[in-house]
């Protein structure tokens, strides 16, 4: 499927079009409910007028009868055009956010690092539910209310047009002033919405690091601080306040002006023998009928205005184009764990005007089936970028990386990603079962790997020791990891998907020496096969490797096997000095100058 | 235990309104009754001038048009417009002192709020997720207003309307009345079962989208492994059967909503039908006049319009009460380090430390420290060593009363730090923990924090110090610069080194620090090093080490093993002790030889402790 952008325009459209026979269908049961509404004062009317010469009493009931028949009728179709154009904004709703969570699926990694998480919830559900207000009460009001005023003015002239004329007079001021006031409680409320914001994130960061407060003494700055931030959303809240007090009063003075003027105007046409008593008290009926759509005009003003930035921001993510890395020009192939790389130097892409600025230089290195890598190198090296491409979350140029001989780009990234297990830096796990997680990465969930997997990752005793075994749930609401139980964690999961590939970005990070030491050992023993990359800083970890490279500033700067590099006066020895020999003093005093020294 | 609280709201709903909240309400709005008292009392003059109107209009048909008289039509107008007006000034005054009541209760309520939650001891926290003690200051707060202004108040002044209407009707012509009337029990009846059936799909609604939300939360948070494992087509099947129950529950809702709302309007044609077909029966028989029916015809216009959104504000009370619940349960929660009546002052002290028998437990009968004592003197600098899980950071956090002993008693400079004003014992207790917190915002406020005599000179020295002016130089706008949230602009390094400036900025007697255990790259490990021995400098330090050359730095070593202190002594002594210390420094640091029976116990120790998560 090709990716397209559109404008705000067109994704309306595409939601209107999708259930347009729920909106035609709904637009015609406006249109009978209204007629029917209207026809309730007209016999209210004639009976009115009727009554004044001696109305019969069959005919009187007659009258009853038809009004009360009129109601039910007009009661089951209201009921029918709601439920059918609420249904219809429900559904619209529904799609654009299933559109949503799968567009999201799509985008790299950069993407979600640039969006807050929050940002994109917030657009996943309160965004799409703004949308559904538009479609389905934004679309029943504004088709309701055209309707009504065009049915009662004609109606209303038909009786008197000068009348009319008159008792119309407050309705544009009504228009004007619910229209004026709802765009600056808009406003308002936004103010006020973004002080909350800010209040949030103070009391957020200050639970977040309360062992700081309260070793620092900082309760009382703290106090403060917040105290600042709740008086101004206090002054907010209150200019609301004020308006709201404002503007609802007043709705009811202009609206209750219509009545006043029919009083005023209507006795003299009615004393004038203009038109009728009966007339008179239709007329009444009839503006009190009115009254309604336009109070809720300003509503709908604002739910239109909010539907619309609600698509312009969920459009935003919508166009953001999902990058697909491979053509996949070949079927499927074997991948056995083979890799090469050759010349690959590698820039993000750079903001305009900035220069681009290459991360990785030149690097090469060629792996068998089976042969351990390990990278060593300072923040900033270019280690993650290389874990990055290598699991195809940014492109690279053609022929520089070659999986069995084949170029990658070449390749479906879902089959080289099938390959390859990788126990990121940061271990994220979902809040299911220790099972789930472990087999997350599985389409079906085979629990002979389970328990396999977690004994190679060395958390097997571990789960056996939680209540549930592998079936406790992880996270807020279950238990509590401890980051190198997260870690292990990690591992089963990319273990679990019997991979020809393992990357291990600094993975054991929390994990004691010891215990990563056995997980080392335990993979060379039963993944012979499986070639395996291994970042980090800790020289214990980097001996298990067949080759090292030691990178600086995105460049080779140190190759070979560990038994090599010690020997060579460089990065990699001065930090096997380090950790090897700093309880010998005589050299500790020797590390201590070349620490001095810049 | 989720089984047990669910139990617990269950029987909140069935009890229906809650004296004890209902007082606690009252306790928390009195000092702003006055604006409470100064709005009810617009309520009755709202409806005397809404509900005289219709009358002005049953006089003009009854005395001027049906008589053909024009004279006092202006009359009756003017006195129309002056009820109008009135009706609009009285109404503002009742919803500005609402409002006003409202907003000064949430200003209060969450200064309040804000300074109990901050104030809790360690333990709170450990049992409550950061969003939910968030949503408590906000959300709930937020809905206590909403109680009175949209809530408690339109409630009693729709209640008011209604009453006057009735009573009107009911002087202007019983019997007409009374047959206006007879639809009240049906709208009871209907409004009722409404309110039943909404209360329910609510909350599946509310529970659905929950579910919803932390799926989508947890899929944008973990997209980088959804990616990796190919996921992606599971997640979106997930996602769609999550979505679908939601919008399941919604569309029931719906077609309540929808049938509500067309019933009311039916009943109110329905009234009308009954008082046309009743009045004008009575209009033939003389005992009605025409300006009577017409006023009839605008009551029961007027009646319906508070009838229509009554569920809505119901529902509003409702959840304003579940809010109100949820924040004074907060309120009665006593995990505070308490302080004692008359605390001790004490002089410039040395830092002399002393822990004797301390026991400690997070839970009853699981005690993770056990016995402990041993002294520390003044300037000395103590590592402390242990397998994960045997309750080291557990005991530096004793120290500082973040958590307060079970048993046994710990003394600074011989004053126990119970006794002590637990500020003057935070002064001079500075901690470093391996979580390093940073606050959105400059890295001169991250060093300072809210010390005002902190000079900026003492703080580029303290930087200096510990060689982090080296990379903060680097920056743009220096000390100025911003941090983000979490400090994810910094390498883990820097925030290191950020957060040793702060200590050594604060210059605290005591130097408590749980020195991180990730590895970071050669170079800033030095520097890191190098900061150490800078902010150990003469003072009593207490250092969970995990590395060789901290453990080298030190005077002293005590060892942890399950909770208890076993070992004590020079590096050199310990080794040749050849007990735990040897067999930990053996695991830890020489990875090349294999060990396998002390692997098992390593293993054993690694538990954590897991608290769970209470409902509040």
């Amino acid at each position: 499927m090709s990716f397209k952008r559109k404008t705000q325009n067109q994704r309306f459209l595409h939601y209107f079009y999708r259930y347009k026979w729920y909106f035609i269908a709904g637009f015609f049961l406006l249109l009978a409910t209204n007629g029917i509404a209207l026809s309730i004062p007209w016999i209210l009317k004639i009976t009115v007028n009727e009554v004044r010469e001696g109305l019969p009493q069959s005919k009187l009931t007659f009258y009853i009868a038809i009004m009360i028949g009129l109601a039910l009728i007009q009661a089951v179709i209201r009921m029918s055009s709601r439920i059918i154009i609420y249904t219809a904004g429900r559904n619209g709703e529904f799609d654009l956010r299933n559109d949503f969570y799968r567009h999201l699926l799509k985008l790299s990694p950069t993407f979600f690092q640039r969006k807050k998480t929050g940002d994109l919830m917030s657009r996943s559900i309160n965004d799409t539910s703004d949308i559904r207000m538009f479609l389905g009460p934004g679309f029943l009001q504004v088709t309701n209310t055209v309707i009504a005023y065009t049915l009662t003015i004609v109606l209303l002239c038909l009786i008197d047009i000068r009348l009319t004329f008159f008792a119309l007079l407050p309705f544009p001021i009504l228009m004007l002033v619910v229209r004026n006031s709802t765009r600056s409680l808009h406003k308002k409320t936004r103010r006020v919405q973004e002080q909350l914001s800010s209040l949030s994130s103070k009391a957020q960061e200050n639970f977040n690091n309360i062992h700081v407060i309260h070793s620092y003494t900082q309760e009382n700055n703290e106090a403060r601080d917040f105290k600042k931030l709740n008086q101004e959303y206090f002054f907010r809240n209150m200019e609301v306040s004020r308006l709201r007090a404002r503007i609802w009063p007043l709705i009811r003075f202009i609206s209750g002006l219509a009545p006043l003027i029919i009083l005023w105007v209507g006795s003299y046409r009615v004393i004038d023998k203009e038109i009728t008593l009966g007339d008179f008290v239709a007329f009444n009926s009839y503006l009190a009928m009115l009254v309604n759509p336009t109070i809720a005009f300003g509503w709908i003003l604002s739910i239109l205005e909010r539907g619309y930035s609600a698509m312009n921001r969920l459009n935003e993510i919508l166009n953001e184009e999902p990058e697909d890395l491979s053509t996949a020009t070949i079927k499927p192939p074997q991948l056995t764990g083979e890799i090469k790389i050759q010349n690959l130097s590698f820039a993000y892409p750079a903001e305009k005007g900035s220069p681009k600025k290459l991360i990785l230089k030149n690097i090469h290195f060629h792996l068998k089936a089976g042969e351990t890598l390990g990278i060593l190198g300072r923040t900033g090296s270019g280690k993650s970028t290389l874990i990055k491409l290598l699991t195809r979350f940014y492109p690279v140029p053609d022929e520089t990386f070659f999986m069995n001989g084949i170029d990658v780009n070449r390749i479906s990234t879902e089959t080289i990603r099938n390959a390859i297990g990788v126990v990121p830096q940061e271990s994220f796990l979902f809040s299911t079962s220790v099972k789930e997680n472990i087999l997350f990465g599985q389409a079906a969930q085979y629990s002979d790997n389970l328990t396999h997997s977690a004994e190679q990752a060395e958390i097997d005793k571990e789960i056996a020791e939680m209540p549930l075994e592998y079936d406790s749930v992880i996270g807020e609401k279950g238990l509590t990891l401890s980051g190198g139980q997260r870690q292990r964690m990690a591992l089963a999961r990319a273990l679990a998907i019997s991979p020809k590939l393992v990357l291990l970005d600094d993975a054991f990070a929390s994990v004691d020496s010891h215990t990563e030491e056995n997980i080392l050992t335990n993979l060379k023993k039963s993944l012979k096969d499986v070639t395996t990359i291994l970042v980090s800083h800790r020289i214990s970890t980097l001996e298990h490797a067949d080759w090292i490279l030691v990178l600086d500033e995105g460049e080779i700067v140190e190759e070979g096997t560990p038994a090599d590099l010690k020997n060579q006066h460089g990065i990699y020895s001065n930090l096997y000095q380090l950790q090897q020999n700093l309880f010998n003093k005589k050299e500790k005093e020797v590390s201590d100058e070349q620490i001095i020294s810049p | 235990m989720s089984k047990s609280s669910a139990h617990k709201a269950k029987e909140t709903l069935k009890r229906g309104f809650d004296w004890e909240l209902i007082k606690q309400l009252y306790q928390f709005s009195r000092p702003y009754s006055r604006f409470i008292l100064g709005s009810v009392s617009f309520v009755p003059l709202v409806a005397l001038f809404h509900l005289i109107q219709p009358l002005f209009v049953r006089e003009a048909i009854d005395k001027y048009i049906l008589s053909g008289t024009t004279k006092g039509i202006w009359i009756v107008s003017i006195l129309f417009l002056t009820a109008l007006s009135l009706e609009f000034v009285s109404r503002y005054f009742q919803i500005y002192f609402i409002e006003l009541s409202g907003q000064k209760i949430n200003y209060y309520l969450r200064k309040k709020v804000f300074s109990f939650i901050q104030s809790r001891s360690l333990k709170f926290f450990d049992k409550r997720p950061v969003g939910r003690l968030v949503t408590r200051l906000t959300t709930d707060i937020e809905h206590i207003s909403d109680l009175f202004s949209s809530g408690v108040i339109t409630l009693f002044s729709d209640l008011f309307v209604l009453i006057g209407i009735i009573v009107i009707m009911l002087c202007l012509n019983v019997k007409l009345a009374l047959t206006a009337l007879t639809v009240i029990p049906i709208l009871i009846v209907v409004a009722i079962l409404f309110r039943i059936l909404s209360r329910r799909i609510y909350r599946v609604i509310r529970a659905r989208l929950s579910k919803m939300n932390s799926h989508t939360q947890e899929s944008i948070l973990g997209m980088s492994v959804i990616q990796l494992f190919v996921q992606e087509r599971k997640m979106a099947d997930k996602f769609l059967t999550i979505h679908s129950d939601h919008r399941k529950a919604q569309f029931l809702s719906n077609v309540y909503e929808s049938v509500f709302y067309a019933s009311v309007e039916l009943l109110s044609t329905f009234t009308l039908a009954l008082v046309l077909w009743r009045g004008t029966g009575s209009i033939i028989e003389n005992t009605l006049t025409f300006g009577t029916l017409v006023a009839f015809i605008d009551y029961v216009y007027k009646f319906f319009v508070p009838i229509r959104d009554l569920s809505n504000k119901l529902s509003i009370i409702q959840s304003s009460f579940a809010s109100c619940e949820r924040v004074f349960a907060l309120l009665k929660n006593e995990d505070k380090i308490s302080e004692i009546d008359t605390p001790k002052q004490s002089d410039k002290s040395k830092g002399n430390i002393r822990f004797e028998k301390v026991d400690f437990e997070y839970f009853p009968g699981q005690n993770v420290l056990k016995e402990i004592s041993f002294e520390i003197k003044a300037g000395e600098k103590v590592a402390i060593v242990g397998a994960t899980g045997s309750g080291k950071t557990t005991l530096i956090k004793l120290l500082n009363r973040s958590y307060d002993v079970t048993q046994g008693s710990i003394t600074v400079d011989n004053i126990p730090i119970k006794e002590l004003p637990l500020a003057d014992l935070r002064r001079k207790v500075g901690v470093v923990l391996q979580d390093i917190s940073l606050f959105s915002s400059s890295i001169e406020r991250n060093i300072k924090l809210g010390f005002p005599h902190i000079s900026d000179n003492q703080m580029e020295e303290a930087a200096k110090a510990v060689r982090a002016d080296y990379f903060i130089n680097r920056l743009t706008n220096k000390y100025q610069h911003t941090i983000t949230e979490g400090g994810t602009n910094l390498s883990h390094g820097e925030r290191q080194l950020i957060s040793f400036a702060r200590v050594l900025a604060y210059d605290p007697e005591i130097l408590i620090l749980d020195e991180a255990t990730s590895s970071v790259d050669t170079e800033t490990e030095k520097w890191i090093q190098e900061a150490l021995h800078q902010i150990m400098e003469g003072r009593t330090s207490i250092i969970i080490a995990h590395r060789l050359s901290t453990i080298r730095d030190v005077d002293r070593i005590l060892v942890l093993h399950r909770g208890e202190l076993v070992e004590s002594g020079s590096h050199s002594e310990l080794m040749e002790n050849k007990g735990i210390y040897k067999k930990l420094y053996d695991l830890q640091f020489k990875p090349q030889e294999e060990t396998p029976e002390i692997a098992h116990f390593i293993a054993d120790e690694d538990k954590e402790i897991t608290p769970e998560f209470i409902e509040d």
